[in-house]
């Protein structure tokens, strides 16, 4: 695969430049290059993206490319290898989600949808789920900024739906 | 700022794909009103207990007329919520029945918590921690007892081990039957004799693709079975015949062998039991025995068919570095608890801060908050 350098334009203005393989991870631009013909010179605009963000999704898919390039090269490589190179990626996937905020993994969250990245929206929405799955929806609620909009009615019929019947 | 409630329907979607049980799922839908009309209930119950029928075992006299036994897998909880007392927790399994209801069991002490009435768990206010599943195999056979013969129902714990597959969905499963080690393997349909250098087992597991037994030789004697029933052996721990009781217990990534001795002539003595505990090395399949003498945090809880190794700081009023043990004899019933710090053993009364509800025992909290209710006929039940 070429290294093309392409560029990217969040809403905020910022640039950012990166290899066209890495972009290629986003459905969205790889889609742009194809029938677009995107001009070397010009950057491609990110209407819904923050600079901070997209230089998270940049980072993201920098780590990403590297793998999948060596996923080719590496077919006769042990399993024990293959096991060290999955796990590397798992710490450094844990390691990334790790050091954002909710406010960040939520916006994350938009801008791989809106990139259409799939990857990057299974990881946060894994990340995601981990932090609801322990927890009773009241603390969910309390975690995430949540108002309880509920009517009574409805209260009533999710007390019922979370009562389990023994025999 | 993030307005977690206006999630697209399809993100909501895929966080809750993510989710094991049923149980996650409806807490999920009771956040708020755009994640319940994004996710629909459930309608199949994940992560409730399962039974299923396997082959009899062979063709012994003593299962004449029994075409099948029953394969239960029972998924345990631990719930966790807040009682006017305080935090308090509660262990429970789910086990399906006959009439394909749903039974609500203490998993430690492997008795039914329910009344004759059934019993409600209310869970909108408790936190549900999924526990990984343990298994039973149910059968009957034909028991002669003071020269009397008779149809009786056995109940014996197993090891179940998934085995992939071409539809992921193949899977292996060894079980003591009538003192003979079997295993069952679902592509061969049929039950096979395990012949070793073994003649019964003690406590079986599954671990890393490979079955793990231990003898009743009280040595610390582990015999590894692969699907393809191989086996190999691990050398005992112990040439001397002291120990009472030994465990095999999975935590995290590691195996570990406990073995509980209690002294007296009839092994009774509890009160001055004591225990010792072995780690698994594997070094390229060179496989050994490494003594430890601490668990940190943990606290092994050895039940009547289950066993759990948890940390201590998410189970208030449990003390880290522990052995829980159950006894359930005809004449005695107790729980202990041996500390590795103090190497003493104590009742479980004495030992830990509050009575601990790992036992479900400890009714007053429960219904003080309304995690268990009894049920109220007028209520529909789903």
């Amino acid at each position: 695969m070429s290294s093309n350098m392409i560029m990217l334009k969040s809403s905020d203005g910022a640039s950012f430049e990166i290899e066209e393989a890495a972009a290629r991870k986003s459905k969205i631009i790889a889609n742009m290059i194809e029938v677009e013909c995107v001009d070397e010179d010009k950057a491609i605009p990110l209407q819904n993206v923050t600079g901070n963000i997209l230089a998270l999704v940049i980072e993201y898919c920098n780590k990403h490319i590297v793998d999948d390039d060596d996923d080719v090269a590496t077919e006769e490589a042990s399993e024990e290898e293959e096991e060290a190179k999955k796990k590397k990626v798992d710490d450094w996937e844990a390691e990334f989600m790790n050091s954002m905020s909710l406010e960040t993994m939520f916006e994350l969250l938009l801008a791989a949808n809106y990139l259409n990245i799939k990857s990057l929206i299974d990881l946060v929405c894994q990340t995601i789920a981990n932090n609801i799955k322990d927890k009773t929806p009241e603390e969910v609620r309390k975690i995430f900024s949540i108002e309880n909009d509920f009517t009574p009615e409805e209260e009533e019929e999710i007390r019922k739906e979370n009562a389990w019947a023994f025999g | 700022m993030a307005d977690w409630s206006f999630l697209p329907k399809d993100l909501l979607e895929r966080i809750s794909d993510r989710f094991e049980t049923y149980f996650e799922i409806v807490h999920f839908r009771s956040v708020c009103g755009s994640w319940r009309s994004a996710i629909p209930k459930p309608s199949y119950r994940r992560g409730l207990g399962v039974e299923s029928l396997l082959p009899i075992f062979n063709h012994n006299s003593r299962f004449e007329g029994e075409t099948h036994c029953e394969l239960k897998k029972i998924p345990a909880f631990l719930l966790r919520f807040k009682t006017p007392f305080g935090a308090d927790y509660l262990f429970v399994g789910m086990s399906q029945s006959k009439s394909c209801k749903q039974k609500l069991l203490s998993p430690l002490t492997d008795s039914g918590l329910a009344s004759k009435y059934g019993i409600i768990l209310n869970t909108l206010s408790s936190q549900i921690i999924p526990l990984g599943y343990y298994y039973k195999i149910n059968f009957n056979a034909l028991t002669t007892n003071r020269s009397r013969t008779s149809l009786q129902s056995y109940s014996t714990r197993a090891a179940f081990l998934p085995l992939g597959g071409e539809n992921g969905t193949d899977f292996a499963v060894i079980a003591g039957v009538l003192g003979d080690l079997m295993i069952y393997k679902s592509c061969d349909k049929r039950w096979t004799k395990i012949e070793g250098r073994f003649q019964s087992y003690r406590d079986m597991v599954s671990f890393r693709g490979k079955f793990y037994v231990v003898d009743t030789s009280g040595r610390g004697h582990v015999f590894v079975i692969e699907p393809s029933l191989e086996i190999s052996e691990i050398q005992a721990v112990t040439q001397s015949l002291e120990c009472f009781h030994e465990r095999l217990v999975v935590s995290g990534g590691e195996l570990l062998l406990v073995q509980r001795i209690t002294p007296g002539k009839f092994g009774h003595e509890y009160m001055h039991t004591w225990c010792r505990l072995f780690r698994l090395e594997d070094k390229e399949g060179q496989r050994r025995w490494v003594q430890i003498s601490d668990l940190e945090d943990r606290v092994l809880f050895l039940g009547i068919d289950w066993n759990l190794c948890y940390s201590a700081e998410e189970l208030l009023g449990m003390k880290g570095n522990c052995v829980v043990f159950i006894i359930k004899r005809t004449t005695f019933e107790g729980i202990f608890v041996f500390d590795f710090g103090t190497r003493k053993t104590s009742t479980i009364f004495t030992g830990c801060r509050d009575f601990i509800g790992a036992f479900g025992e400890n009714r007053e909290s429960f219904t003080s908050c309304g995690i268990v209710t009894a049920p109220n006929p007028a209520d529909g039940f789903y």
